[in-house]
């Protein structure tokens, strides 16, 4: 079994499925009209904060749907303010006014994440729905006001690669200081894979952007995070062989290939192993990329401490407990020793089982990659 | 009304007529500025939002000037303006900031 950690490093709390958008590749697949029934109460939710600060969480993250969907969201973040874990918000950022701003600035939130997909209107709202750009920016001016932590989160999918350098370069002309770009998972609402980005369109795009922090063009600090957490990512690995100029993982991305390595390939994915995730309603999953899976629900906070649930749960020990050996397909054949194999929710999707392979990976046996 | 006005950007930026000059001040930096009446004018129209077109038509309004050197000028204004920081999401909000670098196309 693969050790896992005492408690998560990072978790996500979602406090509600509602959402003001209706995103096309929400993962959650939450919006207007998903249900408030069972959603956690205030109390809940502050129990569930006092017992992953008792734990030692380093990380939490209040995450929905759209926390500002909910009335009581401010009494919300007031009791999450109150642990000692780094606090984060995730937010479309649509519904902070100038007075939320004002009341936000009064906690000790690290920081506040929302999510432009784009350096303008067209592409943002392609997905995301009419006027959500103009007011995510709305948003972060008002949030900036008060002097409080706004980072960005930028989706990526085929909408908008093309348009990633010139959404950095807009980040840099707002003053964000932090930019992080999510490989959108086939989960959700975008689990048939049709929004993914393909390498027609990445390679090219990934090659520009590694040049241009070589060339240090961009003052905001940004990272892209595929859903996969080996050492050495697929999506900048493969571009950047591609173009025969690996050196420039390590010198720009920091990513160093061993080929003296001779560990045993372990599995990469960190659901349920260092990170976690618990719904609206407290069921706990691996990640909040696969809530909504019933397969994947590892318990809930209703009726069982997190911590019993974190150690316990047979689906958790399902996951710790695949090796390298038991996945199939395109991934078993692989031979890049660096990969461990991506993600397990996205070969539960798009390959129908956990231990099937990621399918969303550039990886082709027959294709163009220089090995 | 332009003799006193807000934008409400990143922070307040105020600007204050005094004798000749328009004099605001960039809470962000701790810096003053001081603009001309142009400067003042395309200020006040960015504190209310208005676009690039209607920019362009209340300064025609008051000077005699083509639309197209009118465009010009304020772009010029806008991109070396020092206090771009503070204004960027208002230029967002009215779209002008696609007239400028790095998203204008040269």
């Amino acid at each position: 079994m693969r050790t896992y950690s005492p408690y998560p490093l990072l978790i996500d709390v979602c406090v509600t499925n509602r959402c003001n958008l209706h995103c096309s590749y929400c993962s959650a697949e939450a919006g207007p009209f998903a249900s408030k029934k069972d959603e956690m109460s205030i109390e809940k939710l502050d129990s569930i904060f006092q017992e992953l600060d008792l734990m030692g969480v380093p990380r939490v993250g209040v995450t929905g749907g759209e926390p500002f969907i909910r009335t009581d969201i401010l009494d919300i973040l007031k009791a999450f303010d109150k642990y000692s874990f780094a606090k984060i918000l995730n937010t479309n950022g649509n519904l902070i006014t100038d007075s939320i701003a004002r009341e936000l600035s009064k906690l000790h939130l690290d920081r506040i994440c929302v999510t432009i997909d784009g350096s303008c209107s067209k592409i943002h709202d392609s997905q995301r729905g009419k006027g959500s750009f103009k007011k995510a920016i709305e948003g972060i001016k008002n949030l900036q006001r008060y002097n409080l932590p706004v980072s960005t989160l930028f989706t990526l999918g085929k909408h908008n690669v093309d348009d990633l350098i010139n959404t950095i370069k807009l980040n840099d002309m707002l003053g964000i200081e932090y930019m992080s770009v999510m490989v959108i998972c086939p989960t959700g609402r975008a689990n048939d894979g049709s929004i993914l980005t393909d390498k027609k369109h990445w390679y090219p795009v990934f090659f520009d952007l590694t040049k241009r922090i070589a060339r240090g063009e961009f003052k905001v600090k940004f990272k892209i995070v595929p859903p996969n957490e080996s050492d050495i990512f697929w999506t900048h690995y493969f571009p950047l062989a591609f173009y025969d100029r690996l050196d420039l993982l390590e010198s720009v991305w920091h990513q160093k290939v061993d080929t003296d390595s001779i560990k045993k390939r372990e599995i990469s994915c960190q659901a349920g192993v260092r990170a976690c995730s618990i719904n609206h309603k407290g069921n706990v999953y691996g990640c909040d990329l696969m809530n909504g899976i019933d397969e994947l629900v590892a318990g809930n906070v209703n009726e069982t401490s997190f911590e019993e649930i974190w150690h316990s749960s047979p689906v958790f020990k399902k996951l710790r407990n695949i090796t390298f050996d038991d996945l199939s397909g395109k991934c078993a054949e692989c031979p890049m020793p660096w990969c461990g194999g991506g993600c397990r929710c996205s070969a539960l999707e798009l390959d129908q089982t956990l231990l099937g392979s990621e399918l969303a990976c550039f990886y082709n046996k027959e294709g163009d990659i220089n090995l | 009304m332009k003799n006193h006005f807000t934008i409400k950007g990143k922070k307040d930026f105020v600007v204050d007529k005094v004798g000749d000059e328009y004099i605001g001040y960039d809470r962000i930096d701790l810096e003053y500025y001081s603009f001309d009446e142009i400067g003042a004018e395309i200020l006040y129209c960015i504190s209310k939002n208005f676009s690039l077109d209607k920019i362009i038509e209340v300064i025609q309004d008051e000077y005699d000037v083509n639309y197209a050197d009118c465009k010009e000028a304020i772009i010029n204004f806008l991109e070396e303006t020092p206090i771009l920081h503070i204004i960027y999401a208002n230029l967002i909000k009215s779209d002008i900031y696609l007239y400028l670098k790095p998203f204008r196309e040269e």
